[in-house]
């Protein structure tokens, strides 16, 4: 699941940036309004945490930018504006939530979880497909009501999976939602990834369909 | 006595008390002396229509005269007498007229008069009566004077009142308290020595109002400034507790340390702004191209790690009456800017020159400048630019611009003049001290 951080400040950026690759979210970082226009434009972001107060362009120029552009991107502002009419501003424009600086890590990542839910199918905060579940919050996977521990990579992978059921994937697709920019990606890493899945969850979980990629069934 | 009001009033009962005793004597005696004349009158009257009448002079008293009031009349040699009164007593020998004699023990008042017939008469009242009948009526004279000044006091006092009812007025409006600044005072219908009294004060509130408001201000940025800092500590902590290895652990805390370094720098340029406007103000005489060296020179190294070209294009000697520390602050932010902003390899100069009385400190650098549209704004505490990425909270300029005010200086920011449209140029100039 790739995300998109919007943070002119080093400081924060770097332990915003750390912190969501440590749950697992592959991260891209920029620090200004006119490259976050940019990056939104060449990948499919799952989320946005954006500042307002930023150089080059606003924060809310940014936000009005995503709003119109084909897909919507679910945004979540992260700002030091703390006032009720701020808030509102960046609510009616489209914002998915609001989240005021300072701010624990569980929190935002909690909001963020349920924005992405929001985003989702369902209102389950447990993602499943079959036997298989899994709770984005914990990272445990389930297969029949057994947990079983996941890498950090597996579970991005799986959850990439479970967000959207029934969709085939090609690799560069799970690439993009699992990797960042500045991480490098192995030819063969996707596929180690799923075979490790399959071992874990057993060999139906994830299907193999040839020429197209993978995908877990709808249930 | 610190009331004006008691005071005017105060001043003005005892000029109103002297005046009224001075005039109340000055009434007394011309009353006392028109009584006495009136009563000398009374004898000469009754002296010439005695003359008129032949045979002995009678006066029968009325009852309802003051025995002490009444005439005497008496024959001058004639052993007998209308009564056995002292007149009797006057000697043939005395000439016509008003005489005061001393007869039997007491003072008289007389008029002695020849009749047609040769025989001489006289008539008298004893001093006493007269006095007292005069004293009389020159008492009533000044009682009457006298009960005005209990009703001029109570007037002065009501005028006072009346006049001071705009003051207690804008003792009121004073009073009533908006949010801590008291509400400018009403300048209509004052009196004309108020007006300039009023019109100052309504100034001053002016100018407490906009300080207040600019501390508001500054306090709630200064809370959002902080915001972000601490936003990034928080989750710095979080990151060190989730460090999966021995690696990440320590570059975690190394990063978490980095971040209470900058936050407490953060603090303390908050704490030098509210401490320098004050500390600026200085009874202290120095050389502020001393001071400008020396911080230059700790910042060397800065420029060197970017290969800055920092140096000096001039340095006149300039007394400038301001605190050392402050004007180290100013330098220190001010050089600390260009260095930050300035390109690597690019170049900072710095000057200070003095004419007309003042002390000119510059720096010029060769960096990206600051768009026009943002220069008026830049100075406000928490303005940072926005075509560059941020290094600090942007207090500096602030911080520079409120010692340069309280120090009766001026900060000027703008373009080199060296036609090439790009860097920047700030510009202090503070008045020099007299010798």
């Amino acid at each position: 699941m790739r995300i998109l951080l919007v943070e002119d400040d080093a400081m924060l950026g770097g332990a915003v940036d750390t912190a969501l690759k440590d749950a697992v979210y592959a991260v891209d970082w920029v620090r200004d309004g006119e490259a976050a226009v940019e990056a939104a434009t060449c990948v499919d972001y799952a989320l946005a945490l954006l500042d307002l107060g930023l150089p080059k362009r606003d924060g809310l120029s940014v936000l009005k930018h995503f709003r119109v552009a084909r897909r919507p991107l679910p945004v979540i502002i992260v700002t030091a504006q703390d006032a009720v009419e701020d808030r509102i501003v960046g609510l009616d424009l489209g914002a998915d939530d609001y989240l005021v600086k300072p701010f624990e890590v569980q929190e935002l990542l909690a909001r963020m979880r349920a924005v992405l839910r929001r985003q989702g199918s369902g209102a389950s905060a447990v993602l499943s497909s079959g036997a298989v579940s899994l709770d984005p919050a914990t990272r445990v996977a389930t297969v029949h009501d057994v947990p079983v521990r996941l890498t950090s990579r597996e579970f991005a992978l799986l959850r990439t999976f479970l967000t959207r059921p029934g969709v085939v994937m090609s690799r560069s697709e799970i690439e993009e939602r699992i990797y960042g920019w500045n991480e490098e990606v192995e030819s063969n890493s996707v596929e180690f990834h799923i075979n490790s899945l399959r071992k874990k969850l057993g060999p139906a979980v994830i299907r193999n369909i040839r020429g197209m990629g993978w995908m877990v069934e709808r249930t | 006595m610190s009331s004006l009001r008691t005071r005017l009033f105060l001043a003005l009962a005892a000029v109103v008390t002297l005046a009224g005793a001075v005039s109340g004597l000055a009434i007394y005696w011309w009353m006392y002396g028109e009584a006495i004349e009136l009563q000398d009158g009374l004898i000469v009257q009754v002296g010439s229509f005695l003359a008129e009448r032949p045979g002995p002079p009678d006066l029968t008293p009325s009852q309802d005269v003051d025995s002490d009031a009444r005439l005497s009349v008496a024959e001058l040699g004639q052993a007998r007498s209308v009564d056995l009164s002292p007149l009797a007593s006057v000697s043939n020998e005395i000439a016509d007229g008003l005489h005061t004699l001393d007869l039997q023990g007491k003072t008289w008042r007389v008029l002695v008069q020849t009749r047609r017939d040769a025989s001489r008469i006289v008539v008298g009242q004893p001093i006493e009566a007269r006095d007292e009948v005069a004293r009389g009526s020159a008492i009533h004279a000044v009682a009457s004077f006298a009960a005005l000044i209990p009703c001029l006091m109570v007037l002065i006092g009501l005028v006072i009142r009346y006049s001071f009812r705009p003051v207690s007025g804008l003792t009121e409006t004073l009073d009533r308290d908006r949010d801590g600044v008291p509400s400018r005072l009403p300048d209509k219908d004052l009196p004309d020595e108020l007006r300039p009294f009023i019109l100052a004060i309504n100034r001053l509130i002016g100018r407490i109002a906009d300080q207040l408001d600019r501390e508001r201000r500054f306090i709630a940025d200064a809370a959002h400034g902080l915001r972000t800092p601490i936003a990034a500590l928080t989750v710095q902590a979080q990151n060190l507790e989730n460090a999966p290895n021995e690696a990440d652990r320590i570059r975690r805390a190394n990063e978490l340390r980095t971040g209470l370094r900058r936050t407490a720098r953060l603090l303390d340029q908050l704490l030098d702004h509210a401490r320098y406007a004050a500390l600026a103000n200085s009874s202290e005489t120095v050389d502020i191209s001393t001071i400008a060296k020396s911080t230059v020179a700790e910042l060397l190294p800065l420029a060197e790690e970017k290969a800055v070209d920092l140096g000096f294009a001039r340095a006149d000697k300039a007394p400038v009456r301001i605190a050392p520390a402050a004007f180290a602050t100013i330098v220190q932010n001010l050089v600390g800017n260009a260095l930050a902003y300035v390109h690597e390899g690019g170049r900072v100069d710095v000057a200070i020159a003095v004419a007309d009385g003042r002390a000119t400190f510059l720096i010029e650098d060769d960096g990206p400048g600051i768009p026009s549209d943002e220069i008026q704004t830049i100075v406000e505490p928490f303005k940072r630019g926005t075509s560059t990425i941020g290094h600090g909270a942007g207090l500096g300029l602030s911080i520079v611009d409120r010692i340069v005010h309280t120090a009766g200086g001026r900060l000027d920011l703008g373009i080199p003049p060296n036609g090439k449209q790009c860097g920047l140029r700030v510009t202090v100039s503070l008045p020099l001290a007299n010798p």
